[in-house]
């Protein structure tokens, strides 16, 4: 009996030593001509799937070019640049499309783009959107959008007008959140408040706890809940209203416009470091920025596509409100700001 | 007693004297376990076809529908059946520690008892250390602490060896001489059988095809 | 016996026990692999030791209070389906393993839309006449989280213990009987401990499932409240910063594992079958027992009243809430046509159907290996390490083996993606088939051995027809767990590749919460006819 416990011990212990040198050392792989037409696209679950930009801006690229576009499903934007990350050495992809203004402070570090300014860049994008994305040009911004509380119209509780109304006790468990460790606009909610409060933001979520229903570890639970009827707010994108006007004909779902202004989320594409095939990479981030790319995203994406020269469908003219105020604020202090408002809320 | 169970059907009707050990024999699916379960209350009679309803009378009291546990019957099981997680004082103890009586004074009247078996010493080991026959004469320790007025024994023997068979079938003998109860035991053993009987019934096909003393009965009765 | 026979039966088990350790290599690996940044150098929000005891011990609370309520809603429901005849008894086994192959997004919106604040339960008191306000909001509580994880995981409580029960060797419990115990007397005094390989099989799956999961947590518990798996999460996932992550893995872990061994160490020891006989009795129907008094009878059909009321609410309305919720988009019930005729939804079920079989097979064969080896060698379970050791794979975290996983194999195919699969889940086959095995009195694998020429055929011949219940009920298991995970194939990025689950949690990032839970209410129908074709299997 001993000995098949030694036994089993020594195994374990070869095996994750095993695995320790198997990670160690890993080699370039040749690059075969057929790899030369393929562009392998990191992306996250959304983007690639069958109602999200996606597959047609995969086909007119295809067509257009004549490369292979090849996606990979990570998941979400953490989890693109985290795989980035880890193949840092030999890197299996081309092109990492869904890298936020937050990761991309990351992505800098990290050292997993290359610069690449995209062809018309300058011409169609908004000088803004790539700032947020810091402007050595890592990342192309294709899309971006603003974060903002949805407001059901049919609660009886009234729209509030400010991040402060929403410590008023009528909106008591009125509020659904995201977590702002695991999740996108919980962390956009999170620095809008720090944008809008600066350090007095912690005693800003001292007074908004009682009106937090809950906070749900990702969009889609939230808004489900939200759209269930839970609750009469929840954060989200400015643009969310618009898919409800298009998809379900209903204007029952309003963005709250905040005259103190809001934060927003811009997302990049970029070239990756060492892609196997750079130019692939390259002309696919020209197409991504192109009129016909852009064009696709409003309806599938439900962002704002970041080329002035797309004109928005009806339902974003309807439903999503323009000319809010951008509130900057400094990616780095956010993971601080995660400890202190979960800290306050935990007590 | 009619009993039907998957087109099984029993046509018995037995009267055993008071302080007697009568043993059923017959071959296998003869429907002698079947007999002993009915008795226990281990079993549900089933409608007779004839629409009358079979009757257990114990002692002049009609037992038919009382519950196996308030019968005053007791059981030594095949394959002892103690309670493999309670040490064998405690799986003495056990019926009396369902008549109410405080753990303590259970155990010591149950190794008390365990003594007059021959298993002094005995009340703290478990089942699983047990040999065969200790684990037998464990249950019937058990099974006769209670007080039973009768005592049904279905094939308690046939898992062990035959020189072991032999003793202990003078063994429950004897104590049933002691004690004084009535018993019916259950075996396809004929040696056992005639050791402890003081009558046989023979069993066929859930039919008493013969019934008389065990000097009468041969082995080739059984066919 | 057959050359061929023979020559088939070493060729089993050889690829048995290949698959055994390729299953420990496949799971080893990413572990390793996963624990090396603890030796680097960490950015690090590092967590300080106070946080940390606050954090597991809320981590542990919420788990053993689900586990609680599921084992004690699940071993009263087993009583019942063991025991007793009652209409729709198949109905309620065959949706033993719905929970693991639902994903917990949509189990919550079940959940919500009975329960919830805008649910039916509120909906409905609303109209009695003098209640202002929303009269029920235990959801969003302590309660509600272990309420809805408890519910959520009693199935497999349930059919676990269930099956054991049936099996139960009869003359221990026919001799308390003669002795004049009553039914509860010997549940508490016998039946309990006989049933305990049982409950310890379903229950420590359970308090791990509970232990490492956050969508109900979060979604219902205390605001701001983390557990440590969220902890690790945001570690691994949002800051990056792995070495935090590999720390907090390794507590995670430890906590996991001496919880097990803990109650390895307490539960009653049991040993293996004896020479007792199965007397199969009837099936009675609720309160018409044989054996009982009159006021058992009473008891029974009080406690059969209010397992069934507890079931009805607590999991069977969720599930309709599902269902509901599919039908409450614009298109109405024509979610499900649209769902099914979609481009992606064909390539969804081609993946799912895939991978899940191969998956639970090699989890069964793997389980079924190592508990046949650990009869041989530990027949009377008195190794608590040998028996606690099988269930690390299960007890580290899924984010933890993501990453792992990630480091060791960059790209990943089909193939690689079942064998991870296989490797994480095999533990919870493994608990049941060797409860199962367990229950094999010795002398009969004594007996066999004796009159085998080769020892193989003991295996073949005794052991696998003994355990085949728990060999399918099992297999069911690990497929539905197949079925429902969505973190492995993102890890793995198996190019073109997408499973029902996936597809499920894509329409619900896509506004798309309709045709979410259409695609949640197939997968249940899926694990259901599944279940059922398993159960019909057996008889």
């Amino acid at each position: 009996m001993k000995k098949h416990i030694a036994i089993f011990n020594l195994f374990s212990i070869l095996c994750i030593l095993g695995s320790a040198a198997f990670v160690s050392c890993s080699g370039k792989e040749r690059v075969s001509a057929e790899r030369a037409k393929e562009v392998v696209v990191y992306t996250y679950d959304s983007f690639m799937g069958e109602w999200g930009p996606g597959p047609q801006i995969a086909k007119d690229f295809e067509a257009a070019t004549g490369y292979k576009v090849t996606y990979v499903n990570c998941g979400d934007g953490a989890q693109i640049l985290s795989k980035a990350l880890l193949e840092k050495n030999a890197p299996q992809s081309d092109v990492l499309v869904g890298l936020d203004n937050n990761l991309a402070g990351k992505a800098r570090v990290g050292k997993v783009l290359v610069t690449y300014k995209a062809k018309d860049a300058e011409k169609v994008i908004n000088p803004v959107l790539s700032e947020a994305l810091g402007s050595d040009n890592i990342l192309t911004p294709f899309d971006y959008s603003q974060f903002t509380l949805i407001y059901d119209t049919k609660s009886n509780v009234p729209a509030p007008e400010s991040l402060e109304d929403l410590t008023k006790p009528v909106y008591a468990k009125k509020l659904i959140l995201m977590d702002p460790r695991t999740s996108t606009p919980g962390l956009g909610f999170l620095a809008w408040t720090v944008a809008v409060f600066g350090s007095q933001y912690t005693s800003y979520w001292t007074s908004l706890k009682p009106s937090i229903l809950t906070m749900s570890p990702g969009w889609s639970a939230g808004y489900g809940l939200f759209t269930s009827g839970e609750a009469p707010l929840v954060i989200s994108y400015m643009t969310s209203p618009a898919y409800h006007v298009y998809a379900d004909k209903t204007d029952r779902y309003k963005a709250l416009l905040f005259a103190e202004g809001h934060v927003q989320q811009v997302e990049g594409a970029g070239v990756t470091n060492g892609a196997p095939n750079g130019k692939g990479a390259r002309a696919f981030i020209d197409f991504l920025i192109s009129d016909t790319a852009q064009n696709v995203i409003p309806l599938t994406q439900w962002m704002i596509p970041a080329s002035k020269n797309v004109a928005l469908p009806d339902c974003y003219k309807t439903a999503v409100p323009e000319n809010a105020k951008t509130l900057p604020y400094n990616p780095d202090t956010l993971s601080d700001a995660v400890t202190g408002a979960m800290a306050i809320l935990g007590k | 007693m009619y009993r039907s169970w998957d087109s099984f059907s029993l046509d018995v009707s037995l009267t055993v004297r008071t302080g007697t050990m009568t043993v059923i024999v017959g071959r296998s699916g003869s429907g002698k376990s079947s007999v002993l379960r009915l008795i226990a209350g281990l079993e549900r009679f089933s409608p007779r076809p004839d629409g009358k309803k079979p009757v257990i009378t114990l002692n002049g009291r009609e037992i038919t529908d009382v519950p196996p546990g308030k019968r005053g019957i007791g059981m030594v099981f095949q394959n002892h059946s103690l309670f493999t997680h309670l040490s064998v004082e405690d799986n003495v103890a056990y019926g009396l520690r369902c008549r109410g009586m405080s753990a303590g004074k259970a155990r010591k009247y149950a190794t008390e008892y365990l003594s007059l078996f021959g298993l002094e010493g005995f009340g703290s080991r478990r089942p699983d250390t047990l040999s065969g026959g200790e684990a037998q004469r464990v249950s019937l320790a058990r099974t006769l602490i209670m007080k039973p007025s009768l005592v049904l024994f279905d094939e308690p023997l046939s898992a062990l060896d035959a020189p072991l068979r032999k003793k202990l079938s003078s063994e429950i003998r004897d104590s049933q001489k002691r004690e004084g109860f009535t018993g019916i035991f259950v075996t396809h053993d004929i040696a056992e059988a005639k050791t402890v009987a003081d009558r046989i019934v023979l069993l066929k096909a859930g039919k008493v095809q013969w019934s008389g003393s065990p000097e009468e009965f041969s082995e080739d009765m059984i066919d | 016996m057959s050359s061929k026979i023979r020559a088939a039966e070493y060729t089993a088990a050889v690829f048995a026990v290949l698959v055994f350790l390729c299953m420990c290599v496949t799971f080893l690996l990413p572990l390793g692999a996963a624990a090396v940044p603890l030796t680097g150098t960490g950015s690090g929000v590092s967590l300080d030791y106070k946080a940390l005891l606050r954090i597991t011990a809320y981590t542990f609370k919420i788990a053993l209070g689900s586990t609680l309520i599921a084992a004690i809603v699940g071993i009263s429901a087993a009583f019942f389906t063991a025991n007793r005849s009652f209409p729709g008894r198949r109905f309620l086994l065959s949706l033993s393993a719905v929970p693991f192959c639902v994903p917990p997004l949509i189990i919550a919106l079940g959940f919500v839309s009975v329960f919830g604040i805008n649910g039916t339960l509120n909906t409905l008191l609303m109209k009695l006449p003098g209640l202002s306000g929303r009269p029920v909001t235990f959801l969003y509580s302590f309660t509600g989280v272990i309420t809805a994880q408890g519910f959520y995981n009693f199935p497999l409580v349930m059919a676990v213990v269930s099956a054991a029960w049936e099996e139960l060797p009869t003359d221990e419990r026919d001799a308390a009987r003669m002795l004049g115990a009553g039914d509860g007397r010997i549940f508490f005094t016998l039946t309990l401990r006989q049933l305990s390989p049982a409950v310890a099989a379903a229950c420590i799956p359970v308090f791990l499932y509970c232990f490492f999961s956050f969508m109900i947590v979060l979604l219902f518990g205390t605001i701001g409240g983390t557990t440590l798996e969220v902890e690790l999460f945001q570690a691994a996932r949002t800051t990056l910063d792995f070495k935090t992550a590999s720390a907090l893995a390794l507590v995670e872990t430890v906590c996991a594992m001496t919880a097990i061994f803990v109650y390895g160490k307490l539960k009653p020891a049991y040993t293996t079958g004896g020479n007792e006989a199965h007397y199969q009795y009837e099936r009675a129907k609720i309160g018409k027992a044989l054996h009982e008094s009159k006021a058992e009878k009473h008891t029974e059909r009080i406690v059969f009243a209010l397992s069934v009321t507890a079931v009805v609410c607590f999991f069977l309305l969720p599930l309709y809430g599902i269902f509901a919720g599919s039908t409450s988009g614009t298109d109405g019930v024509f979610v499900y046509s649209n769902i099914i005729t979609s481009a992606g939804f064909g390539n969804a079920v081609r993946g799912t159907l895939l991978t899940a079989p191969f998956s639970a097979m090699l989890c069964v064969v793997t389980a079924f290996t190592y508990a046949w080896l650990l009869r041989l060698r530990d027949p009377e379970g008195r190794s608590t390490l040998l028996q606690t050791l099988p269930m690390l794979p299960m007890a580290v975290s899924s984010v933890v083996m993501g990453y792992g996983m990630g480091l060791v194999f960059h790209r990943g195919t089909v193939f690689l993606l079942v064998a991870a699969q296989a490797a994480l889940v095999w533990p919870l086959a493994f608990r049941q088939i060797h409860a199962a095995l367990s229950a094999i009195p010795q002398a009969e694998l004594d007996s066999a051995a004796l009159l085998s020429q080769v020892p193989l055929d003991t295996l073949f011949r005794v052991a696998v027809p003994a355990c085949k219940k728990s060999i399918v009920s099992s297999f069911c298991f690990c497929f539905a767990v197949s079925m429902g995970d969505t973190t492995l194939p993102l890890v793995l990025s198996v190019p073109k590749f997408d499973t029902l689950a996936l597809y499920t949690y894509r329409l619900a990032s896509s506004y798309r919460f309709a045709a979410s839970c259409a695609c949640g209410t197939l997968l249940c129908v899926l694990c259901v006819v599944l279940f059922a074709a398993g159960k019909k299997n057996e008889h």
